[in-house]
């Protein structure tokens, strides 16, 4: 047993060529994902790099917090490892959706790993950097991606692609919902994280970035003295 | 051997050669040799491909990074500013160098730029345009590198400084340098990274401004000529340096790419110069969404249709180098070169005369204007009364007739040559206080005073006026423009004022003034003019009507509290219809009016034949303390604003109301007591329509009326010795066939005025609040006046209103409309006075060494009574253009901005209709403690058998 299982590839070795497959929507990947052993450490890793990717693709944030070097790429791990997180809530919701909608029973684990592949488009995440180009990329490796889970989810169920979708779509509604729910805490734990990580409260909000983006230059005081235009009445003012 | 034998032999070798090769066995190993370098070139060929793909990529994830270390701080430490400025945080205050430079011109230029050297083109250009500006007091800033946020050349002081170097020396390489900068205009572009990029590029135009003497606040004009991306660069900086140098902006933009996703809308006027070969910037306009005509929301596409871009064609010519706008050897068909044509349209721009505009964005259609209607004012004035020469200014008058004013006189607006020599406008004196009778007759200079919250006021709102092309339409279609001061720049408010009708004819009282007697005589002012229908005024009531419109009335007699003075005989001039054929009054029966026996207020002046002419009336009980009812308790009174105060409009035809809403069951005369002399008093003001036999058009019925505020004060009324209303009004107006002007007018020119007023056509409710916390507050040494802030931005919004921020013309849309940009302006008011009650340490201080004084628990209510406003007024969100000055431009139609509209429109849906934002602010004082006094007028004066009063329609029950 321990010699067969030497002989045949692992899913770490084939790391690439899996990756390259699930980027051709290729459906006999998804399916050799699941039968080679360490798939999930590699789907794992998939996850991970494209999170990676992606918070480097919107680093923007980070920057006009100014946030030092070191402590940027510190925040980039950590925003990546949170990425994984939150991947592994919607697959549960996912998981939920489609045992609850389509009376599908599949392993949790071989869904985990058929989404995690599926995320390989976000591995080019990294190229949402380029100006003016970058929202545009985004649509495609956002509209790509829902394509590979589609195929996935297909390739391990009998779900048909809209099935899929639906499933998709449902778990992500039950992502957002809970995260109302019960996220708050949640959300302010993983903000309190990365601001801790990031060494300043990092300011989302876009008027507060652009409050900050005048910060500096030398804008004369605005005067909150009321000009007095009805005149007698409060004269010596 | 001459050449051709030479070519004929190698020509036969070549084909004995070839022969050779082709036909022996040797063929087949050259096939397969050929195969294998076509499989190598292909290779070779995608090698190349990719790498050219990869740098590109490479390049662009590269791009941002300059502009975001430079933010984030990461480059470290301050370096030389003089000509690297690598401080993100801090300009650093330069050498004051003070400068009386009229004009600062700013050059960006385009992609080539690696170096503050110049290529050779845009050198010579450089050269003769600071050579032909020599003697114009200009002051030209060339030494910019747009494309680093830090105003690094790529050639020094970078890791990379010796490959640059190298590339700027091989003209073979230079692509490397347009795509490195090509990215760097996609950065500025870039809706997350352009904010950050334009605000370091920004922070550069300004550091050489302020160190090249520019005076922020001074107003001095800003010219940036941004070549090929510069373009974009430049417009991206424009928000930075309205915000620091509050600066009137022209861009010129040479063949310049501009994505218009920027705020073009904030640039005085942007010239755009492309010529017909110019590929790069065509294909902008194709590249850019915001620059498609379908998407009309954009900035782009506003600016445009508010006529503020100006598309001027050069001709054939490219994008850059050769045949660009610049080469001097490329000949056009008129025998001009590039550079000179280009030169001469810069230079036409930059020296233009105030006034003149040589490239407008929009010219009026004259197939139009040949088919003008007349407006209502051009027909009124044809009438002799209604111009100012028909009243001598010289006349005596018995004590029967006092003025109306301490100054009054007319507004003259300087020619535009003389603007800075007059700072102002002229005024000519007719009436002067005793102590400056030598004035009488003069035309001496009228200006703002110095004071600095004046003079902030006033700088805030110049602007410069271009005409766009609904103005032109506007005024083909017989509405009244400033047309007088189209293509001025920086018209201030009494120019705005002076120059809103085609003849100066605006007749002004002032307050607040002070009299400078130096080498020019000049009054200095702190109040708005105040627009007056009629100089003098008496008391009567009419006796007897005479042919030729003359009138026998007799005088109130101070005495014996009567009408039975001395008897008099003037004139009621025959007043001129309006487009409909109403007529705006009449005298007819007044002497069977029930107002003539309390009464008339008759204001005009005396005529070259010595009689007075009466043009505007007023009925004395209607500004008495006497309340015809009152109304107590507060479920009554509420019920009485919701439903009530307009219900039988039709059936009071001729009369009119005053009552007293006295919610908190007040004793009748503590209530009228508590109305003091000198007491200034908010006022809200509604109109209905005209109904019966000349009805105007109202669609289903529906008659949305007008909305303005006002304010009325207490006064001891001269004649009668006894407390009555005078009333004033803030109206904002958007421009209209009768001439009426947006801006402070007494209730005699709004109202009373005979041929220009609503008193005989209109039914009119102005409600007066009494309300406590509205009242003066004082803070030790400090006073403040909460009606001062709501003053003060009305104000704004009605000379905002006479230009169309800087459009020429306002329209009445359901964002922008009397009652919206009223209630804006109240909601700007709030917000200020509740800004400074929370910054002012004087009144913070006040407030916790008086915890329990009762001011302090008034102050507390003015701020529930501002909350409690604001929330009614804004239950959903506020509208972003109330918030950002910037996005709030009047003077947009709805076809402009149909989404923008709609949605501003919905989202202050309370202050859409007149008459519902009336009855709910009204509904609110009365909540927050306040008396309100209505006073209702129904078509007063004679009667007209013509007209019917009709209510404004409320549409919300």
């Amino acid at each position: 047993m321990f010699i067969i299982t030497v002989a045949v590839d692992t899913a770490v070795d084939r790391f690439w060529s899996l990756v390259s497959g699930v980027l051709l929507l290729n459906s006999e990947t998804f399916e050799s994902i699941n039968n080679l052993p360490l798939g999930l450490i590699a789907s794992i890793l998939v996850v991970l790099l494209a999170g990676l990717s992606q918070t480097l693709g919107q680093s923007v944030m980070l920057f006009i917090n100014q946030v030092r070097p070191l402590r940027f790429l510190l925040s980039v791990a950590i925003a990546a490892v949170l990425f994984v997180f939150n991947y592994n809530f919607w697959v549960l919701s996912t998981w939920l959706v489609a045992g609850w909608l389509f009376d599908v029973s599949l392993p949790l684990v071989e869904v985990v790993k058929t989404l995690g592949f599926s995320y390989a488009p976000l591995l080019l995440g990294f190229l949402m950097v380029i100006p003016y180009f970058g929202m545009p990329i985004l649509i495609v490796l956002s509209i790509w991606t829902l394509m590979a889970i589609a195929t996935g989810l297909g390739a391990i169920s009998d779900l048909s692609i809209w099935q899929a979708f639906e499933c998709c779509l449902g778990g992500w509604f039950v992502l957002q919902l809970s995260q109302r729910v019960f996220g708050k805490a949640i959300a302010r734990i993983t903000s309190k994280i990365i601001d801790w990580v990031a060494g300043v409260k990092l300011i989302t909000e876009p008027d507060y970035l652009e409050q900050m983006l005048y910060s500096g230059l030398p804008i004369p005081p605005a005067t909150t003295d009321i000009p007095n235009l009805l005149g007698e009445s409060t004269e010596e003012s | 051997m001459n050449k051709q034998q030479l070519l004929k032999r190698i020509a036969l070798i070549l084909l004995a050669l070839a022969l050779i090769v082709f036909l022996s066995p040797a063929n087949a190993w050259w096939v397969q040799w050929y195969a294998f370098v076509q499989n190598q070139l292909l290779n070779l060929l995608l090698d190349g491909g990719r790498i050219l793909g990869i740098s590109f990529i490479l390049a662009g994830l590269l791009a941002p990074f300059e502009a975001l270390g430079w933010w984030a701080g990461w480059y470290g430490g301050n370096r030389d500013t003089t000509t690297l400025s690598f401080n993100r945080n801090k300009i650093v205050p330069t050498k004051k160098v003070s400068s009386t430079a009229a004009q600062y011109i700013v050059y960006l230029d385009g992609i080539g730029k690696s170096s503050f050297k110049h290529s050779f083109r845009v050198e010579k250009f450089l050269q003769r345009l600071e050579a032909s500006l020599a003697s114009k007091n200009c002051i030209l800033i060339k030494d910019i590198v747009p494309y680093s946020v830090i105003n690094l050349p790529l050639t020094i002081g970078r890791p990379l400084a010796e490959v640059w170097q190298w590339i700027e020396r091989r003209t073979k390489f230079k692509v490397l340098i347009l795509l490195r900068n090509m990215f760097q205009v996609a950065v500025s572009v870039d809706s997350r990274y352009g904010p950050i990029y334009n605000r370091g590029t920004a922070q550069i135009i300004i550091d050489r401004l302020l160190s090249r003497g520019y005076q922020p606040g001074s107003g001095t004009l800003i010219t940036l000529i941004g070549y090929s991306g510069g373009g974009q660069i430049s417009l991206g900086a424009v928000p930075y340096l309205k915000k620091v140098l509050a600066a009137p902006i022209d861009v010129i933009s040479l063949a310049g790419v501009i994505s218009g996703n920027n705020e073009v809308a904030q640039v005085e006027h942007l010239y755009h110069l492309v010529g017909e070969k110019d590929r790069v910037a065509r294909f902008t306009s194709f590249m850019f969404p915001q620059r498609w005509p379908i998407i009309s929301w954009s900035n782009w596409n506003l600016a445009k249709s508010r006529g503020e871009i100006s598309f001027i064609s050069l001709g054939k010519v490219g994008h850059d180098a050769k045949n660009g706008p610049l080469d001097e050897t490329a000949i056009l068909a008129d025998g001009c070169n590039h550079l000179e044509q280009t030169l001469d349209i810069i230079l036409r721009i930059l020296t233009r005369a105030d006034g003149q505009e040589p490239y407008p964005a929009a010219i009026p259609d004259y197939k139009e204007i040949a088919s003008k209607i007349v407006s209502d004012y051009a027909n009124y004035v044809q009438a002799d009364f209604n111009q100012p020469d028909y009243y001598p200014i010289e006349q005596s008058y018995s004590k029967e007739y006092l003025p109306v004013g301490e100054w009054l006189g007319r507004l003259i607006l300087p020619d535009v040559t003389e603007r800075s020599r007059v700072g102002g406008v002229y005024f000519e004196v007719h009436h002067a206080p005793k102590t400056q009778q030598d004035l009488i007759g003069q035309k001496i200079y009228l200006r703002w005073s110095d004071r600095p919250d004046i003079q902030a006021y006033v700088n805030q709102v110049k602007i410069r006026i271009d005409f766009s092309e609904q103005a032109y339409e506007s005024v083909a279609n017989g509405i009244v423009h400033p047309t007088r001061l189209n293509h001025w720049r920086q018209v201030q408010t009494l120019e705005s004022l002076a120059g809103a009708r085609a003849y100066d004819d605006v007749i002004v009282s002032l307050s607040g003034v002070e009299v400078v007697r130096e080498a020019e005589i000049a009054l200095y002012i702190t109040r708005e003019p105040i627009l007056i229908t009629g100089k003098y005024y008496a008391l009567v009531t009419v006796v007897e009507l005479l042919p030729n419109n003359r009138a026998t009335v007799r005088h109130y007699n101070s005495t014996s509290g009567l009408f039975d003075g001395k008897e008099d005989i003037v004139y009621f001039p025959q007043v001129v219809r309006d487009r409909n054929g109403v007529l705006p009054s009449t005298i007819n029966n007044i002497t069977q009016s029930p107002l003539n026996t309390r009464g008339w207020y008759i204001y005009g002046a005396k005529n070259s034949e010595g009689i007075f002419t009466v043009r505007a009336i007023a009925p004395r009980a209607l500004f008495q303390l006497q309340p015809a009812k009152v109304i107590s308790g507060t479920q009554k009174t509420t019920d009485y604003i919701h439903n009530q105060y307009w219900q039988g409009a039709n059936k009071k035809k001729g009369q009119i109301d005053s009552i007293l809403l006295n919610p908190h069951n007040l004793p009748d005369t503590e209530l009228i007591n508590s109305f003091k002399e000198g007491d200034l008093l908010l006022l809200l003001h509604t109109f209905g329509g005209i109904g019966g036999k000349k009805r105007e058009f109202a669609p289903l019925g529906l008659f949305f009326g007008h909305f303005a505020f006002g304010l009325a004060r207490v006064i001891r009324e001269a004649f009668t010795q006894e407390l009555c209303f005078k009333i004033g009004y803030a109206q904002v107006y958007t421009q209209n066939t009768t001439g009426i002007i947006a801006g402070s007018l007494d209730w005699t020119n709004f109202t009373g005025d005979r041929q220009f007023g609503w008193l005989g056509t209109r039914p009119i409710t102005d409600i007066i609040v009494k309300l406590d916390v509205l009242e003066e507050y004082n803070f030790g040494s400090l006073r403040r006046f909460p009606l001062n802030a709501i003053a003060y931005q009305l104000d704004r919004m009605m000379a905002r209103y006479r230009t169309g921020d800087g459009t020429g013309a306002t329209f009445v849309g359901g964002a922008n409309s009397c009652v919206q940009d009223s209630c804006q302006a109240l909601y700007l008011a709030i917000n200020m006075s509740i800004t400074e009650i929370d910054s002012n340490s004087q009144i913070k201080d006040w407030i916790a060494t008086h915890p329990q004084h009762p001011q302090t628990q008034r102050l507390q209510r003015l701020i529930a009574l501002n909350k409690d406003i604001e929330a009614r007024l804004i239950p959903w969100r506020t509208r972003a253009d109330w918030v950002d000055p910037y996005q709030s431009l009047i003077g947009t139609r709805l076809a402009d901005r149909p989404v923008t509209t709609i949605v501003n429109a919905l989202t202050s849906w309370r202050s859409l209709l007149p008459r519902l934002a009336n009855d709910i602010l009204a509904e609110i004082f009365l909540n927050h403690g306040a008396s309100l006094w209505l006073l209702q007028t129904y078509q007063v004066g004679g009667w007209d058998e013509e007209i019917q009063p009709i209510a404004p329609t409320k549409l919300w029950i």
